[in-house]
């Protein structure tokens, strides 16, 4: 079962083509990261699937709902929209019980308050918002986004300007959603995150996917060269290098005792471990450098 | 839907713009009634009864765009300027946007209004049923209206601006071609609420089928519109 499926969705505003025909499919169930830079359409997506923005062609379920039922989505889904402003004068429970409302969620005081200590946000109810941080008012902006009991969860940055002990706290927040059987689909530019707690990926350049998989997938898929830290007796001098070249293993650098090496592929490592020691080196340690989201994400 | 006329209606009565409004309406009513009840020759001179909501009815005809302008100009392009729309339409339809923002601002109207009447009709021992159909109708076109410029525009501080400039044109406009024949101001004369209110009677549904026609316009509007 998809909690998304997009086909061939388009977006244009007057002199440029922002999404052309997206293809993608989200699990029910599961933490989705969508990535990409400033301006590769990512809002947009996210916009046109909750009715923000409306689609230039092309078509799109939620939740197994056809996009023509926006209205009936929008029951069942939770949005933090990016950019998006709060009601300032307005109290926090307020707010809440306001967005609530909205959403048809009868839940009274006492469990309005216990939403906003779910986020984090404690002995803040009767503050007025515009008295709240950057960071609250992203928490009470993730807190509106739960009301209503939404099977799937739009969240566009949500943690892009908090601290790093907020951002942890979203991220077990995230979890525990995902854990209640919610679908997650999270935007961020913090790739560390998206690594540690997406099950999938997409990476959009350009109003297109790029690639989109696991992450373990979109590291094994990326053909790039691998750094490999070697500390050997004696060390490797520039001019054994022209023994490597066979191999086709490049001198990068020494550092803090190891001869750093550019290596094509995984298959040379254990080829330079071989050359190495039929020359006479000892080998003490090997590091090789693993390939994080970020590396997948530049080379993209 | 409900909802939002509720936060939009309890909003109008939170500024100081409309509690004075409604404080000016309320004591102009009560020193018109409590002047005509004190000379109740007046009344015979000035052969009706309607005179004692002679001064409500100036009011909302000659001020009712400016006061509902000043109060809610910006009704629809605030949520746009502050990005609060985002927050609304990821939940609910932008029919309920458009007509709870337009029935929360028009209840608060009717209530204001109301006010008055029931102070005259204490004075008058009366209540002025024509009178008081005349006036929400006319309040219905005008806080219609305003919906309808805060959707086209954008801009609060625009709507602001066009809201005193028409507030102080459509009143002259509407009077002249109520009581005019000339081509140039017959458009005014039938999209303006005066004509029908001059007629009287039947006519005033006039001002509500436009008023119905300006909102639909909006949500129209309102519904294409990327946010």
């Amino acid at each position: 079962m998809y909690a998304i499926e997009v086909s061939d969705l388009k977006k244009t505003y007057t002199s440029k083509e922002v999404l052309k025909g997206l293809d993608l499919k989200v699990k029910s169930g599961e933490i989705f990261g969508f990535l990409g830079r400033n301006g590769a359409g990512k809002s947009t997506f996210i916009h046109i699937l909750t009715g923000i923005t409306q689609k230039t062609s092309g078509s799109f379920k939620v939740l197994g709902e056809p996009d023509q039922n926006l209205d009936s989505i929008k029951r069942k889904i939770g949005v933090m929209p990016d950019t998006s402003n709060l009601y300032q004068h307005m109290k926090a429970i307020d707010f809440l019980k306001y967005m609530a409302a909205l959403k048809g969620d009868k839940r009274s005081t006492k469990e309005l308050k216990a939403l906003l200590e779910k986020v984090g946000l404690y002995n803040v109810d009767k503050q007025k918002i515009k008295s709240f941080s950057f960071g609250m008012k992203k928490k009470i902006s993730i807190a509106q986004a739960l009301l209503g009991a939404p099977e799937l969860i739009f969240l566009d940055e949500p943690t892009s300007g908090l601290d790093p002990e907020s951002g942890i706290e979203i991220q077990n927040l995230i979890l525990t959603l995902k854990e209640e059987g919610k679908t997650i689909f999270l935007t961020s530019h913090n790739l560390g995150e998206i690594e540690k707690i997406c099950d999938t990926v997409a990476i959009m350049t350009e109003g297109a996917i790029a690639k989109v998989g696991t992450v373990d997938q979109l590291k094994r898929e990326t053909k790039e060269s691998i750094q490999v830290h070697v500390r050997t007796s004696p060390s490797i001098t520039k001019d054994y290098m022209n023994h490597l070249h066979a191999i086709s293993a490049e001198f990068i650098k020494y550092a803090q005792g190891f001869t750093v090496l550019e290596l094509k592929d995984e298959e040379s490592i254990p080829t330079l471990i071989s050359t190495l020691t039929q020359d006479k080196f000892k080998i003490y340690e090997v590091k090789i450098e693993t390939k994080t989201l970020e590396d997948v994400f530049m080379a993209v | 839907m409900i909802h939002i006329i509720r936060n939009e209606f309890m909003n109008s009565f939170k500024s100081f713009k409309s509690i004075a409004i409604i404080v000016f309406f309320t004591i102009t009513s009560f020193l018109t009634a409590s002047y005509l009840s004190d000379n109740a020759q007046l009344l015979g001179e000035l052969n009706s009864d309607s005179a004692y909501t002679s001064t409500i009815k100036f009011l909302v005809f000659f001020l009712g765009f400016l006061f509902v302008f000043s109060v809610s100009h910006d009704l629809v392009n605030r949520e746009l300027d502050y990005n609060t729309i985002r927050l609304l339409v990821s939940k609910t339809s932008r029919f309920n946007i458009i007509i709870g923002k337009m029935l929360g601002s028009f209840i608060f109207w009717v209530c204001s209004i109301s006010i008055s009447f029931i102070v005259v009709s204490i004075y008058a021992k009366t209540w002025f049923y024509l009178d008081y159909v005349t006036v929400i109708a006319v309040l219905f076109f005008i806080t219609s209206f305003n919906v309808f410029l805060s959707t086209v525009v954008t801009k609060p501080s625009m709507t602001m601006f066009l809201g005193i400039l028409l507030g102080i044109l459509f009143p002259i406009l509407g009077l002249w071609a109520a009581f005019s024949d000339k081509w140039y101001l017959l458009p005014f004369k039938y999209l303006l609420p005066y004509h029908y209110v001059v007629e009287s009677n039947f006519y005033l549904v006039g001002p509500f089928l436009i008023g119905i026609l300006l909102v639909a316009t909006s949500y129209i509007i309102f519904k294409r519109k990327d946010l």
